[in-house]
């Protein structure tokens, strides 16, 4: 069959290279060397006659003049334009220094210099480690503006009596509810018995009380009661149930707005 | 005559500030009553405090897991009761309870199951492995390769095995308490995402306050290895758990309560600081476990205070942090602080 042929003749050859590598690479005995007969005779005296000499090459100076005159082959740098702020710079620099470190000046002067260096090299490496030491200097290091995602419905709001009036006169206790216990909050808040935050809840707030006004604190802990039941639990409050609520939340504002709480 | 509006209190009496009446004396009623889930759980929280000193913020989790059925990830470092804890929750439950310790040679038929040739029938049969269990704790989860990891992608989701095209459905309930240690990285694995997403929550399990260890060593000194496990007794059956849980589910929901639940979880996908947000699967672990925990409290809604409280735990193995930040030294517990201040809270 012509394939098994060829099959057969391929391993045929390979065979056959296999045999001449193996051949290549037994080390064939270097063959004897003749004994050279000694000899007597002298070198001639004169060199026999060798190759022409070699033509010497020489650079074309027309070409070297081309070359000199490519722009591309330019090498030389050319001075900075003079900038005079710079240069105003470097001579204030100067006379710093010269200052500072002439034999004349006092000792205060290389005190204040080193003081300086040492300062801006703490704000740099402050600055590196991302400690914002210029938000330390400006006092705000500690607060971060926060970006609210949803609409604050902000304690201090100055509606908020009336839009608690409005809740009671259209019956809507629930939502007075509500708006009496933020009018609770921003009283707190006023005499800096809370810190007001939007997310906070009003366990935080609770805690804060407990620490700056603690005997306000049972109190407060039952209007958050009431107003996390009525408010979060969806309660529909009666006309009844209401005034009394209200009449908590009214005994709590008298007692806080009539007693020093102040943390 | 409507109640008259208060804005600026009178100033003339001094009242002490009089303890307002709680809603029940407003005569508000509570609409769910909550007095079996109540005494059940406390019943758990007894038995496992028979064996188990402190720990009191994880058994809360736990609990809270099993009512929102969700699985529940252990982590912590050797020796804090993690694995013990797990025994002992299974224990309290009048259910089958399983254990399989995760190694790295462990392949997906020995936790799923596998087709065994019965020559009397001439046919394979289903086997059903260990995972065929109400109660499964996986100790050492992440000494598995992810290829056995990606075998419980199914049953922890779904709560069926699909082997050779049949499906197996698993027994209610069916709860998977995992165990991790974070400090040992010789020979472990880290979790897939997919597998992460589908624990409930992640709880770190802290080291006992002194006063808790002297307790621990007064225990063992008593006794080798105190009270046994074998004497903590199930309180809690299958049916009466899926009672409590059906409880939970009607639990009362403010609407802007979602809204506030969505934000949350929202901005773990824009925040600059993270490379992998929170998936809506966290939302809903979010608001399942804020209504199992408002439920625990003593309430038939739920407030921000719980959605916050649970926070850390639902979203800390969700998010994934930029390497810049890994590098800074941030974690996940402070991205969700962060979160946490930036979405204001509904009032």
């Amino acid at each position: 069959m012509p394939l098994f042929r060829f099959r057969f003749s391929g391993h045929r050859a390979a065979g056959g290279l296999l045999a001449l590598l193996l051949l290549a690479a037994v080390p064939l005995p270097a063959p004897a060397q003749k004994a050279r007969p000694k000899t007597t005779q002298r070198a001639p005296a004169v060199l026999p006659p060798g190759p022409a000499p070699a033509a010497v090459r020489r650079f074309s100076a027309a070409e070297l003049q081309r070359l000199r005159a490519d722009d591309d082959l330019q090498y030389r740098q050319d001075p900075p334009p003079d900038n005079p702020v710079l240069r105003w710079f470097q001579q204030l620099l100067r006379r710093i220094f010269r200052v500072v470190f002439s034999p004349e000046s006092g000792i205060y002067w290389k005190i204040l210099f080193y003081a300086l260096a040492v300062g801006a090299l703490v704000l740099v490496v402050l600055q590196l480690l991302g400690l914002k030491p210029g938000e330390w200097l400006r006092g705000r290091g500690r607060r971060v503006p926060v970006p609210y995602a949803l609409e604050a419905d902000d304690v201090h709001e100055e509606t908020l009596p009336d839009r608690l009036r409005a809740a009671e006169e259209a019956g809507q206790w629930r939502l007075a509810t509500r708006l009496g216990y933020l009018l609770v909050l921003k009283q707190l808040t006023d005499r800096a018995l809370i810190d007001w935050q939007p997310q906070k809840t009003n366990h935080h707030y609770d805690a804060e009380l407990r620490q700056r006004g603690p005997a306000l604190a049972p109190a407060f802990g039952a209007l958050t009661w009431q107003f996390e039941y009525v408010w979060y639990g969806e309660f529909a409050l009666t006309r009844e149930q209401y005034g009394q609520v209200q009449a908590e939340r009214r005994a709590f504002l008298t007692t806080l707005t009539t007693r020093n709480f102040a943390a | 005559m409507e109640p008259t509006p208060d804005h600026t209190p009178d100033t003339a009496p001094q009242p002490q500030p009089a303890a307002p009446a709680t809603p029940d004396t407003l005569g508000l009623g509570q609409r769910t009553d909550l007095s079996q889930l109540a005494g059940t759980t406390d019943a758990v929280r007894r038995e496992v405090g028979r064996v188990l000193v402190g720990q009191h913020d994880l058994m809360e989790l736990l609990l809270v897991a099993l009512l929102a059925d969700g699985h529940v990830l252990l982590e912590g470092v050797p020796g804090v009761a993690k694995t013990l804890t797990a025994k002992l929750l299974a224990r309290t439950l009048a259910v089958p309870f399983s254990r399989i310790q995760f190694t790295p040679d462990l392949m997906p038929s020995d936790v799923l199951g596998t087709s065994v040739y019965v020559p009397a029938r001439g046919s394979f049969e289903f086997r059903q492995g260990p995972i065929f269990s109400n109660i499964v704790l996986i100790d050492e989860i992440n000494r598995a390769p992810a290829k056995t990891q990606s075998a419980l992608f199914e049953v922890m989701e779904e709560r069926h095995v699909t082997y050779d095209g049949v499906t197996h459905q698993l027994e209610a309930p069916f709860l998977v308490l995992a165990t991790q240690n974070p400090i040992e990285q010789e020979g472990t694995y880290r979790l897939p995402e997919a597998q992460l997403d589908r624990f409930l929550f992640k709880v770190l399990v802290p080291y006992p306050t002194q006063e808790e260890e002297v307790l621990i060593l007064q225990g063992h000194h008593s006794g080798p290895g105190g009270l046994p496990l074998e004497d903590v007794k199930p309180v809690l059956a299958a049916a009466q758990l899926a009672e409590l849980r059906a409880q939970v589910q009607k639990q009362h929901v403010e609407p802007r309560l979602f809204e506030y639940v969505a934000k949350l979880v929202g901005l773990t996908r824009t925040h600059k600081s993270l490379y992998l947000g929170a998936s809506p699967r966290a939302s809903i672990a979010l608001l399942n476990g804020a209504k199992a925990l408002a439920a625990l409290r003593g309430r038939d809604f739920v407030t921000p205070e719980d959605v916050q409280h649970l926070a850390p735990p639902v979203l800390r193995h969700r998010i994934q942090l930029t390497p810049e930040r890994e590098l800074e030294g941030l974690g996940p517990d402070d991205i969700v602080r962060q979160l946490l201040q930036q979405v204001e809270v509904p009032r």
